[in-house]
């Protein structure tokens, strides 16, 4: 009988161990019941083995897929999935960066400008300044090129670079940090005089923009983060959690504290809305 | 719902950008309580037009100040030769220094 070897055990080694085959009984009837008996507990013994053998390949493969963060994050496997199986610009991201670790200079040139202006608008978040921002978004393309290796397709190489990007603006605000300490100066109060004619016109927009940027640049970092991935860039609140790596109750927490912050201090400019005196009379 | 309750709710709604699509669709989304007080209140209904006029403002503000300073090109040439220095002083200097210091100390125990 063949045996499948599963973990390294063969199950019919351990037949020998069991005295498979050897005669107990000395009568030809009784000797034929045993070996039936015996074969039959042998049988059971090796589904037995073989049931443990594939449980213990079925925890394997769940703890490999926690590790890799396959189940740990649902919402971006569907993310992945999604944009792998409909967006064409995916899969040829993921041929780019093939290309790239095949030692393709001129792919990584089209990835970088491909991704360019998505690393540029994310790092908006991060960046005290412009020059900030291009430090990171420089430092993102130098740590996706060193880390490519890791990088395992399906399409979700945008997902990927954000959390890259992320890293890199940990690295360089630490960076900065020092510096700003050596440099801070007062800075600019923003001017709360907002012309109050119609706001859905261009000039009364970008001077609100202005402003709203003003706010939001003192928001704290993750705060900022969210409320720019779910209210600017359009990602549901669980993906945005799934890229962040964070809960998605905390991320919930953190963007109506964002949001709260920052639609308090816009409404405050116009006095005639007064949302901070009629909460104090409530 | 009162006006301070609407506005309280309008602090932590969402709020949808002008530009995410149709026209014809509405500011606020999820609650349906305060969407009838806005069509009801007008001076609610300001609000909401500020607070996405904000969100509109800052999405465009954002894109200007994300416009690229440089070029894809001169960005992939400086991530290459980056990690292609790391990579040097990794794999050839740093193995070149120890193997000459090994060969050094050889050197030395003979000539002792």
């Amino acid at each position: 009988m063949e045996y499948p070897m599963e973990h390294g055990v063969n199950k019919a080694s351990i037949l020998p161990l069991l005295g498979g085959g050897t005669p107990l009984l000395p009568t030809p009837a009784a000797q034929t019941k045993a070996e039936t008996d015996w074969s039959s507990s042998v049988q059971e013994l090796g589904d037995c083995v073989a049931g443990i053998c594939s449980r213990v390949n079925a925890v394997q493969t769940r703890r490999l897929s926690d590790i890799e963060g396959t189940r740990a994050h649902p919402e971006l496997n569907s993310l992945a999935s999604t944009e792998s199986t409909l967006d064409p610009e995916a899969l040829a991201i993921d041929s780019l960066v093939e290309q790239t670790l095949a030692g393709d200079e001129r792919a990584f040139a089209l990835l970088v400008a491909r991704m360019q202006p998505r690393v540029q608008r994310w790092v908006q978040s991060y960046a005290a300044n412009p020059d900030e921002a291009d430090d990171i978004a420089q430092e993102s393309f130098v740590l996706a090129l060193r880390r490519l290796r890791q990088y395992r397709g399906g399409g979700s190489f945008p997902v990927w670079l954000y959390r890259i990007t992320l890293r890199a603006a940990g690295r360089i605000r630490k960076k900065a940090r020092h510096r700003e300490a050596l440099a801070a100066g007062p800075r600019a109060f923003p001017d709360l005089l907002v012309y109050e004619t119609d706001p859905g016109a261009r000039v009364d927009r970008e001077r609100l923009g202005a402003l709203v940027r003003e706010f939001w640049e003192e928001l704290p970092e993750r705060q900022r983060a969210v409320v720019d991935l779910v209210d600017l860039q359009g990602y549901t609140p669980a993906a945005a959690a799934a890229i962040l790596e964070i809960n998605p109750a905390t991320l919930r927490a953190n963007l109506f504290k964002g949001r709260q912050s920052l639609r308090l201090r816009l409404l405050a400019c116009y006095p005639s809305l007064a949302v901070q005196n009629s909460r104090e009379e409530a | 719902m009162t006006c301070s309750e609407c506005l309280e709710s309008l602090l932590v709604a969402d709020i949808r950008l002008r530009s995410s699509g149709d026209p014809s669709e509405t500011a606020v989304s999820d609650d349906a309580s305060i969407q009838s007080h806005i069509t009801r209140c007008d001076r609610c209904k300001r609000a909401v037009e500020i607070l996405r006029a904000g969100q509109d403002g800052l999405s465009g503000s954002l894109f200007l100040a994300s416009a690229q300073r440089h070029s894809p090109e001169s960005l992939a040439e400086f991530a290459y030769g980056r990690v292609r220095r790391e990579r040097l002083v990794r794999w050839r200097i740093l193995p070149g220094i120890v193997v000459l210091f090994a060969l050094a100390a050889m050197l030395l125990m003979i000539l002792i």
